[in-house]
């Protein structure tokens, strides 16, 4: 009942937002059958004004899945191994000879794990580089697991200061892991907009015939014909819209664990050997303290289960002490 | 036909606005009723009663957007329906699931009564102006127009466990916000 009056207020909501859901719209249909003559005339703009961009486009990128240059994965694990994956790629480019001044769209994500000895400082540190360069924290959790803290987040950078953004995180703890990602949307992206270019050529186009249409029926076709370019036109747009987003903000999820030491790596087998020792012995405590934890915490239950566990070990007493007695009686009975 | 000379039809008591407005808007108005009743003969009985009902309210209304005004009066009767055939046979289909999401929302809290719908509805908007653009998108898509969570990450291209999780934070925060104006106590 409540939620039913929720949600008939929601069928009263700002217009705006019912329009901008529904605009995110997925790809309409079009129905080419329904505009004869003004199709055909339409179709030869399309191909003329997308092919002719796409050849430019090939050309310009000859060496064709050279384009594979730029994407990149790095991998690393701890902060030894830290590298950057663009710089490494863009000399990868410039020594087979290609131009990294061409307007390349990378979207650019990160994943790196830190332990820390104390939470509190890193997120302090983790604020002032938001705050120093423009990021901002997309989303963010601390969750308490024994007495550890993890704090987990995804934080959007700009693209330009992603580098100093990362090197900074990476100097104010123990890096256990990080890889990044750097996708190269370019091909889409030209793609999408040479569409675009084309959809608004065709809009314009339409419109002429529009002012020229001499009956209803032709005014009904073009009209509907107007509708599908620009719902065709919003749908890229949106696209474009989220790509440029991608594109000028760095993606980086950071996971941030509280820890009494940090874990270390590249050790020799002795060292690692009294480590283990040494772990072990520090698990064992904690194991033992996450079991008192455990056992408070489930005290009233087990409170509950042995008050039952000695009610029914006394039903059970007095039912066969019965029986017994019972037995006695009737031995007694038979011996008489 | 544009929007402004289908609503001028209409003030000009032409009864050619429905025939126009049923060329432009069959499909979005049948969507809607779909999505809420599951069933194509009564779907299309509302479309009818949704061009009945612009037809009795325009004028005196001029609706500034006529997709979303008959989109509005579709889902009022596709739900009055849906509230009177399901009477019996509550469950299934999307506007239930979306009652359970909601009532989930809510919680154990009960609604309080004195607070006018026009309030609520007042609330509501300006917790939809303080989401993000993409959460507020999946919300309406959800709660305003019954897509299935399937249809949304299709519609968005999310996969559909980021459209859930994006759909319980929003319902999370709908509660704290509702809880803190005193809506639900």
């Amino acid at each position: 009942m409540k939620a039913e009056k929720i949600i008939d207020v929601i069928g009263e909501i700002n217009d705006e937002y019912i329009k901008e859901a529904h605009k995110a719209n997925k790809k309409k249909i079009i129905t080419w059958a329904n505009f004869g003559k003004f199709s055909l005339a339409a179709m030869c703009l399309i191909l003329v004004i997308t092919i002719i961009p796409n050849i430019f486009h090939s050309y310009n990128a000859s060496g064709g899945d050279k384009g594979i240059v730029y994407e990149s994965e790095g991998y690393y694990v701890n902060d030894k191994a830290m590298s950057n994956g663009i710089v490494a790629d863009e000399s990868k480019a410039e020594s087979v000879g290609l131009d990294l001044t061409v307007n390349k769209k990378l979207i650019v994500t990160g994943n790196i794990n830190l332990e820390t000895l104390d939470l509190d400082k890193i997120l302090g540190q983790i604020g002032d580089n938001i705050s120093q360069y423009g990021a901002y924290i997309q989303d963010s959790s601390i969750n308490t697991s024994g007495y550890r803290r993890i704090y987990e987040a995804t934080i959007r950078i700009p693209a330009d200061n992603y580098q100093d953004f990362l090197n900074n995180i990476k100097g104010s703890g123990n890096v256990t892991y990080y890889h990044e990602n750097t996708k190269d949307i370019t091909d889409t992206y030209t793609n999408l907009d040479a569409k675009l270019t084309s959809l608004k050529a065709q809009e314009a186009k339409v419109l002429e015939f529009y002012k020229e249409a001499q009956n209803i029926s032709d005014l009904m076709a073009i009209e509907e014909r107007l509708s599908n370019i620009r719902y065709e036109i919003d749908y890229i747009e949106t696209q474009l819209k989220n790509y440029d987003l991608q594109i000028s903000y760095s993606t980086l999820y950071i996971t941030v664990t509280e820890t009494k030491e940090y874990t270390e790596t590249s050790e020799s087998f002795f060292t690692r050997l009294g480590n283990s020792f040494i772990n072990g012995w520090h698990n064992f405590i904690d194991g033992i303290g996450d079991f008192v934890i455990d056992v408070v915490y489930n005290i009233w239950i087990i409170i509950v289960i042995v008050i039952l566990g000695i009610v029914a070990y006394k039903l059970y007493k007095h039912i066969k002490n019965k029986r017994n007695k019972n037995n006695i009686i009737n031995n007694d009975e038979r011996n008489n | 036909m544009e929007d402004d000379k289908i609503v001028d039809l209409y003030w000009q008591r032409d009864e050619d606005a429905i025939k126009q407005t049923a060329n432009k808007y069959d499909n979005y108005c049948y969507t809607i009723a779909y999505n809420i009743l599951s069933n194509n003969e009564d779907a299309k009985e509302c479309l009818n009663d949704t061009y009945l009902g612009a037809w009795n309210a325009i004028p005196p209304h001029r609706p500034k957007i006529l997709a979303t005004f008959l989109g509005k009066i579709t889902r009022r009767l596709a739900l009055n329906i849906w509230r009177i055939k399901d009477a019996k046979k509550r469950g299934g289909g999307e506007v239930a699931l979306s009652l359970d999401e909601l009532e989930e929302c809510v919680g154990d809290n009960s609604l309080n009564e004195e607070i006018a719908e026009l309030e609520l509805k007042d609330m509501i908007n300006d917790f939809l102006l303080n989401i993000s653009e993409s959460d507020r998108k999946i919300f309406v898509c959800r709660y305003f127009y019954f897509e299935s969570i399937e249809e949304i990450s299709l519609r968005f291209t999310f996969s559909q466990s980021k459209v859930k999780m994006s759909l319980k934070r929003t319902r999370d925060k709908l509660k704290d916000y509702l809880l803190k104006r005193g809506v639900i106590v």
